[in-house]
C-alpha cells in the first residue's frame, strides 16, 4: 500500500528563492506529523482477528494491513486512542510513550 | 490618405471608466454598486448583457464579497476588475491585504468619497488615503481622459511579471465621476497591442497542481512582506516604461510618477492629487501672468512613492505646500506625511505647510488656491504661520 | 340657516383623521408615489396610539430611508450598510424597556446585512424588523438587488434578470420564518386602504410583541419603487400587484402566539 513519503524540502537562502506570493506545488509534505503522541497503540497480532473496524475508524488513515498483518505507521500516528477502543478483540493496547 | 475620424465621444469620468475596462477585456467583473461608482458599474453590466464586453459579470451582495470573488477568479487565471468607494473600499479592506499579498494583479476603480461618521456621499480622499499600506499601487487621476488611459495602462503595470501586485485608479467623486468632458475612446485593436492577454505563472493548473494563498510561520513572513515591498520599488521602473510605450502608442502623456508644472524656476510649488490639478493649473497660471514664481507637483502615484522626485524638487524650490483632502486625526494630512518624510531624506531646508481642506465635498475655491501660494511665498522670509492648518473653516474656532 | 362658526367644527369628538404628533414637518424626499412615505406615517401612528415617542429607538439603514431619522421625532441611530440589526441587539439588550426597530430596505438587509439579519433573529432578540422589499436598490439608482424578480429590468440588469447568470430572488422571508427566535413574520403592503390598514394592525402588534418578550418580530412590506421600475406611481402599484404579488406573497408567515404550543414545539426542539 502506498504510504506518505516525506519530500525534501530546501529551506529558501536567497530572497529569490521563495515563491511570488504564498505558493507551493500542492501535495508537498515536508514533515512527518507524530510528535504530540503522549501514547500509541500496539496491535496485539494474536489476538487480531484481521476485521479491519481500527483501519475504518483512524481518522488519519495510519492503520494499515501489511502481509495479511495489522500495523501502524508511527510516522504519522497521533495516538488518539479511537481504534483502541472500537477493536472488538481488545487486540490494541494504548502503550505510553518512552520519553 | 486615412480618413481622420475622430473617436471623441461626450462622457462621464463613470463611463470613461467603463469604456477603459471595455476595451481592456477583464475576464471576470465582480462589483456592488457604491454612489458616485454606479455608472461605471451600470454601464459594464449594459456592455456585458449586449454582448460589447465578453465578460463574466458577478452581482456580488457586498463589497468583501466583491474583491473576494476578485481573487478567487485572478487564482485561475482570469483578468478581473472591481470597483467602490468610501465604505465599500473599507469594508474590502481584509481582502485588500489577500490580494495584495497573495500577488493577484486585479484592478480595482475607486470614487474618492468621504468616509463616515458622519455619511456623506461626496468626495474627498480619506477613503483610499487611509489604505496607503494595504498593499496596492495607487494612481490619482486628474480628469476622464487619464482615467480611461490609466484603466489599459493599470492592467500592464499590474499584471507585468515583476510587479504582480494588484492597482487602485482613484477618481474624486462626483467632481470626476459625474462630469462630463471629451474623451477620445482608442481603437480596441490598438489596445490589444499595448495590452497582451493575460498569461501569470501566478495561478491554478492541473497539469502543476499549488497550493495558494496559504499561511506562513514566524521564520518565512517578513521574507514575504520584504519581497511584497521590492516588487512596489521594482513597479517604478515598470511604471515609468508603461507610461512610455503608452505616450508612444496613444500619443497621450502622462509623465509617469509625478508631473511638474513649471516648477524649474519656482519659489513656491503646490503639491496636488487628482482633479484638484485642474483648478490649481488655472490659478498658477493667473499668478504667473502677474510675475509670481508659482508651480505644481502634481502626484499621481501615491503607492510606490515618488520619493526621489520631490527630493530633486526640494533643491531647486524654497517652499512647499501640500493640499491634503484628508486628515490623520491626531496629527496631519497624509500626503504631507508622505512629501515631509521625503523632504527630510533631501536634508533641504524648505518652507513648508499642509493645506487641511475639501472634506466631505465642499469646494475648493480659486480664491482659497491663491491664497496658499500667498502663504507659501510669504513664508520663504518669515515663518509665523502654523505648519498644518484647515483652510476653509466656516466658523471661528479656539486657536 | 344658523352661520356655522369654524369653532363648532374643529372639535376634538369631530376629529377623525390627523397628522401623525410623531411625524416632523420636514418635507420628505422620497420620490412621488414611494412606499416609505405611507410606512413612516403607520409607524408614526402606531408609536402615537400607543404613547410611548419618549420610549422608541429607531435605527436607521444606508438607503432611501437613511434619513428617516428627519421624520420621525424619536431617538434614532444610524448604521453602517446592512448592520441595524446589531445596533438594535445592543439597544435593545442595554435598554429592555424602550421600544427598538430597524427600519430597512431589501439591499440593506438582505444583500449586505443578510448574515447581520439572520444572526439577531436567531439569537431571537426582542426587536421589531420593518423591512421595505421594492425588488431593486433604490438610492444609488436602480440596480439588481438579491430581491429582484425574474425578468426584471434594473439599471444593472438591462435585459432583465438571468436565473443561469444571476440566481433566482432572495425570499429572506421565509428563511427568517424558520427560525425558533423568531415570534412573528408577516409581509404586507401599503398601496390599498385596507392593505394600509393590515399593515398598521402589523406593526402595532409587531412593537406590542416586545412586551411580551417572545423573540423578534419581522415585518416586510412589499412595496414600489417608480424611479427604479421606471414606472408612474400608479402603474407602479398594478405591476407591483401583478407581479410582485405572487411571488412576495402578502399574509402572516408565522405567529407564535396563534400556533398551538405542540406546533410551536418543532421549531425550538
Amino acid at each position: 500500500m502506498e504510504r506518505p513519503v516525506k519530500k525534501d524540502f530546501k529551506r529558501p537562502t536567497h530572497i529569490n528563492d521563495y515563491p511570488v506570493g504564498p505558493q507551493y506545488e500542492a501535495g508537498h509534505l515536508a514533515e512527518t506529523n507524530a510528535s504530540w503522541r503522549s501514547v500509541r497503540p500496539v496491535v496485539d497480532n494474536d489476538k487480531c482477528i484481521n476485521c479491519l473496524i481500527c483501519y475504518m475508524v483512524c481518522p488519519d488513515g495510519t492503520i494499515m494491513k501489511t502481509d495479511g498483518k495489522i500495523s501502524v505507521d508511527y510516522d504519522y500516528c497521533k495516538g488518539c486512542g479511537v481504534c483502541a477502543h472500537e477493536c472488538p478483540k481488545d487486540a490494541i493496547a494504548m502503550v505510553k510513550e518512552e520519553l | 490618405m486615412e480618413n481622420l475620424k475622430t473617436n471623441k465621444i461626450f462622457i462621464s469620468g463613470d463611463e470613461a471608466v467603463a469604456h477603459g475596462v471595455r476595451l481592456s477585456r477583464p475576464h471576470v467583473i465582480a462589483a456592488y454598486p457604491i454612489t458616485p461608482q454606479t455608472i461605471t458599474v451600470e454601464r459594464l453590466s449594459e456592455m456585458v448583457e449586449n454582448g460589447e464586453l465578453d465578460s463574466d459579470y458577478m452581482h456580488v451582495e457586498s463589497e468583501h464579497s466583491a474583491l473576494s470573488a476578485a481573487m478567487g477568479a485572478s487564482s485561475v487565471g482570469a483578468r478581473t476588475f472591481t470597483a467602490t468607494s468610501s465604505q465599500g473600499l473599507l469594508y474590502m479592506v481584509e481582502a485588500m491585504h489577500y490580494a495584495s499579498g497573495g500577488r493577484y494583479p486585479i484592478v480595482m476603480m475607486n470614487a474618492n468619497r468621504s468616509v463616515a461618521l458622519p455619511w456623506s456621499i461626496y468626495g474627498d480622499q480619506r477613503d483610499s488615503l487611509s489604505q496607503l499600506d494595504s498593499g496596492w499601487i495607487q494612481v490619482y487621476v486628474e480628469d476622464a481622459q487619464e482615467a480611461l488611459d490609466m484603466m489599459i495602462q493599470a492592467y500592464k503595470i499590474a499584471e507585468h511579471a515583476k510587479v504582480l501586485t494588484p492597482m487602485m485608479v482613484n477618481l474624486d467623486g462626483f467632481i470626476l465621476t459625474h462630469t462630463y468632458e471629451m474623451v477620445e475612446i482608442p481603437d480596441q485593436a490598438m489596445v490589444d497591442k499595448f495590452l497582451p492577454v493575460f498569461e501569470t505563472p501566478n495561478k491554478m493548473c492541473f497539469e502543476n497542481p499549488k497550493n495558494m494563498a496559504f499561511s506562513s510561520q514566524p521564520d518565512d513572513n517578513t521574507e514575504f512582506k520584504y519581497q511584497q515591498n521590492q516588487a512596489m520599488f521594482d513597479a517604478i521602473e515598470v511604471i515609468e516604461q508603461t507610461e512610455k510605450e503608452f505616450g508612444e502608442l496613444f500619443g497621450r502623456n502622462y509623465q509617469s510618477m509625478v508631473e511638474e508644472i513649471n516648477c524649474d524656476d519656482a519659489d513656491a510649488v503646490l503639491v496636488t492629487l487628482g482633479s484638484i490639478t485642474g483648478t490649481v493649473r488655472v490659478v498658477m497660471e493667473q499668478l504667473r501672468a502677474r510675475g509670481l514664481k508659482v508651480g505644481i507637483l502634481k502626484i499621481r502615484y501615491m503607492r510606490p512613492f515618488p520619493e526621489k522626485e520631490i527630493m530633486a524638487l526640494s533643491h531647486k524650490i524654497k517652499a512647499i505646500g501640500v493640499i491634503d483632502k484628508d486628515i490623520s486625526f491626531g496629527y496631519e494630512g497624509t500626503i504631507f506625511t508622505n512629501v515631509n518624510s521625503a523632504l527630510a531624506k533631501s536634508n533641504a531646508s524648505i518652507f513648508k505647510k499642509n493645506f487641511i481642506g475639501g472634506l466631505g465635498g465642499r469646494d475648493i475655491t480659486k480664491a482659497e488656491i491663491e491664497k496658499m501660494y500667498h502663504d507659501l511665498l510669504a513664508g520663504i522670509t518669515s515663518n509665523n504661520q502654523k505648519t498644518v492648518e484647515f483652510f476653509n473653516l466656516k466658523v471661528e474656532t479656539n486657536d | 340657516m344658523a352661520d356655522i362658526d369654524i369653532k363648532d367644527i374643529i372639535k376634538e369628538e369631530n376629529l377623525i383623521y390627523t397628522k401623525p404628533k410623531v411625524i416632523t414637518d420636514t418635507v420628505m424626499h422620497y420620490c412621488p408615489g414611494c412606499s416609505h412615505g405611507v410606512a413612516h406615517k403607520l409607524v408614526a401612528e402606531v408609536i402615537d396610539d400607543m404613547d410611548i415617542q419618549d420610549k422608541t429607538i429607531g435605527i436607521s439603514p444606508v438607503g432611501c430611508s437613511v434619513l428617516a431619522y428627519n421624520y420621525l421625532d424619536i431617538d434614532w441611530q444610524q448604521a453602517a450598510h446592512g448592520r441595524a440589526p446589531a445596533l438594535a441587539t445592543a439597544a435593545k439588550r442595554l435598554m429592555p424597556n424602550h421600544y427598538v426597530f430597524t427600519y430597512q430596505g431589501d439591499g440593506d438587509l438582505a444583500s449586505i446585512g443578510a448574515a447581520e439579519i439572520l444572526h439577531a433573529c436567531n439569537r431571537g432578540e426582542n426587536i421589531t424588523v420593518i423591512f421595505i422589499n421594492n425588488a431593486i436598490y433604490g438610492m444609488t439608482g436602480g440596480q439588481m438587488a438579491p430581491t429582484t424578480l425574474v425578468g426584471m429590468k434594473t439599471a444593472t440588469s438591462p435585459y432583465g434578470r438571468s436565473t443561469e447568470l444571476n440566481g433566482y430572488p432572495l425570499k429572506i422571508t421565509e428563511l427568517i420564518a424558520q427560525l425558533p427566535g423568531v415570534a412573528y413574520v408577516t409581509r404586507q403592503s401599503v398601496h390599498t386602504p385596507a392593505a394600509v390598514r393590515k399593515t398598521k394592525k402589523a406593526i402595532r402588534k409587531g412593537f406590542e410583541n416586545q412586551d411580551k418578550k417572545i423573540g423578534t418580530s419581522f415585518i416586510e412590506i412589499v412595496s414600489t419603487c417608480s424611479s427604479g421600475w421606471k414606472l408612474s406611481p400608479v402603474k407602479s402599484n398594478e405591476w407591483m400587484e401583478e407581479h410582485m404579488f405572487k411571488f412576495y406573497p402578502l399574509g402572516d408567515l408565522k405567529d407564535s402566539e396563534k400556533e398551538s404550543e405542540e406546533s410551536y414545539k418543532k421549531y425550538i426542539e
